[in-house]
């Protein structure tokens, strides 16, 4: 950005200076109680503790992080492969839809009673309550993107020979492939919910875990810390996989979501 | 066969041949009892709960936090959405705020709200409130930019100017993506109000399926499950019930989109 670039896009700046500023002004001077709301200053000071052994912060960003990346790589393996198939007869693909419509708004960490019933509280509970919405969004974008693909490309590949499983990674994934990128930033967003979610009610470990244990002793700049992290991920997993994606399927843009 | 029927058939052979499936196999002892209780005994224990039980009180208040936090963000979301898709300097006041905002999981945030306003009615509303309110304005925001141009000219050449710019152009204009956020936004905050009524509440349905769980009542975990998948549903219904009522004109533009 050039100069004159950021000279006009002053505005971009004026929100969070004026929130975070407000925030420290109004903290250091009392007017807010600092044991609630400590300045931000002291928030970013206190950060270092990623990086201490002791806090144990270090390894809760790990723990959640893999928490995630597992739940959303079965999420999409799983959602792409069934999404796919259902969309072979328009009786399965209608009937998931009624069931996945029924599920959809269920919110995951409900089903965490359940799996610890089943399974105890393992770590395997925590990745199956986190996959559930997910999953159900991975189908849905699946069965959108397979619908978005062209007849006439279904039905010219299948005269020269494309069946079973060269319909299925020659052209059912890669044209459906938009759709299900799109259905994959969405889930990412739920499966970090999901996870922060469990984490606050029966994990061992995680940031969830953190933010909550540190909730319930009122360490409140701890808990700012845990928040400011879990925002860097979102922020990371939205806005930076839109980057990446972009640039790997940039007529991605054009394609419009899955109906839920 | 009549296509309508067909179609409906399709919808919910899956579903129907699932439940009878359940109740044939746990009747028959195929399936654990302990986990999977017959579905006629999930639903006279639905019944009974609700009837008798604490679950209707749970319900109610569940209905009241998500309609009161759904409000909320509609109005203020709608209005904020609006505003910074027709004027670039209020986009780009709030745009980096939103932005940070919008990917954080809200739930985190329910600790945080617990210490501002204290363990109670408004930390939950707030917290299903804000996961809404940023989705709305993010979705309204987009389909204020979809209006396109000419029609806005046009509108202005023709004296649609001031405040019957807004009635009478941009929100016909924008009505059924407007509809459509809003169904979604809603969607999302039963979810997040469910969630933090699980971590944190005493009352609401997340926290009678928490308290079934803790007290391994699988058949009431089942029952809550139930009621909110069904809360979900009577969403999505009564947006598909208003929205001819409000947009009278669509079905005879988008024949193609009414019945998806």
């Amino acid at each position: 950005m050039s100069w004159r670039g950021l000279r006009e896009k002053w505005a971009l700046f004026v929100g969070p200076i004026v929130i975070l500023l407000g925030w420290e002004l109004l903290s250091r001077a009392g007017i807010i109680r600092a044991t609630f709301f400590p300045p931000p200053t002291q928030i970013i000071a206190r950060s270092v503790i990623v990086f201490e052994p002791d806090s144990g912060l270090g390894g809760d960003i790990i723990a959640t992080i893999l928490r995630v990346v597992v739940t959303i790589i079965l999420a999409v393996v799983l959602g792409v492969g069934v999404g796919i198939v259902i969309t072979l007869s328009q009786w399965m693909e209608r009937g998931t839809h009624t069931v996945l419509a029924f599920l959809y708004p269920i919110p995951g960490v409900l089903f965490f009673p359940f799996l610890t019933f089943l399974l105890g509280r393992t770590e395997m509970a925590i990745i199956l309550t986190a996959l559930v919405t997910p999953l159900i969004v991975m189908i849905l974008y699946t069965v959108a993107g397979v619908r978005s693909i062209d007849r006439t490309l279904l039905e010219v590949a299948e005269n020269y020979g494309s069946r079973g499983m060269r319909q299925f990674f020659g052209i059912l994934v890669p044209g459906s492939l938009p759709s299900i990128v799109t259905g994959i930033r969405v889930s990412l967003g739920f499966t970090l919910i999901a996870v922060i979610a469990i984490e606050m009610v029966g994990a061992p470990n995680g940031l969830g875990q953190f933010l909550w244990s540190n909730w319930q002793i009122l360490r409140v700049t701890d808990m700012y810390v845990a928040l400011l992290i879990i925002a860097i991920i979102g922020l990371l997993s939205s806005v930076g996989f839109d980057a990446v994606a972009d640039r790997l399927l940039p007529w991605r843009r054009d394609v419009q979501g899955a109906q839920i | 066969m009549n296509p309508t029927v067909r179609r409906w058939a399709q919808s919910w052979a899956i579903p129907i041949l699932i439940l009878v499936l359940w109740e044939v196999l746990t009747r028959a002892g195929l399936l654990d009892p302990r986990f999977f209780p017959p579905l006629s005994d999930i639903l006279v224990t639905t019944v009974d709960e609700l009837v008798n039980g604490r679950l209707g009180l749970d319900l109610v208040l569940t209905v009241q936090r998500l309609l009161v936090a759904f409000v909320l963000s509609a109005v203020l979301g709608v209005a904020i959405g609006v505003a910074s898709g027709r004027w670039r300097t209020v986009e780009m006041l709030i745009r980096p705020v939103t932005d940070t905002l919008y990917p954080l999981p809200k739930i985190a945030l329910l600790p945080l709200f617990i210490i501002i306003v204290g363990r109670g009615e408004v930390a939950y509303i707030i917290t299903a409130f804000a996961t809404a309110f940023f989705q709305i304005i993010i979705s309204t925001r987009g389909t204020v930019r979809d209006v396109p141009t000419d029609l806005i000219e046009a509108g202005r050449s023709f004296g649609a100017t001031g405040f019957r710019f807004f009635t009478r152009l941009l929100f016909p204009a924008i009505a059924p993506g407007l509809l459509n956020g809003l169904r979604l936004g809603m969607a999302t905050c039963l979810i997040t109000l469910i969630a933090a009524e699980f971590v944190g509440a005493e009352y609401g349905m997340g926290a009678a399926i928490r308290r079934a769980g803790q007290q391994f009542a699988v058949e009431e975990v089942y029952a809550g499950l139930l009621i909110v998948g069904l809360l979900g549903l009577a969403i999505n219904l009564v947006f598909r019930l208003i929205t001819p009522l409000v947009l009278p004109w669509q079905r005879r533009v988008q024949p193609a989109a009414v019945g998806r």
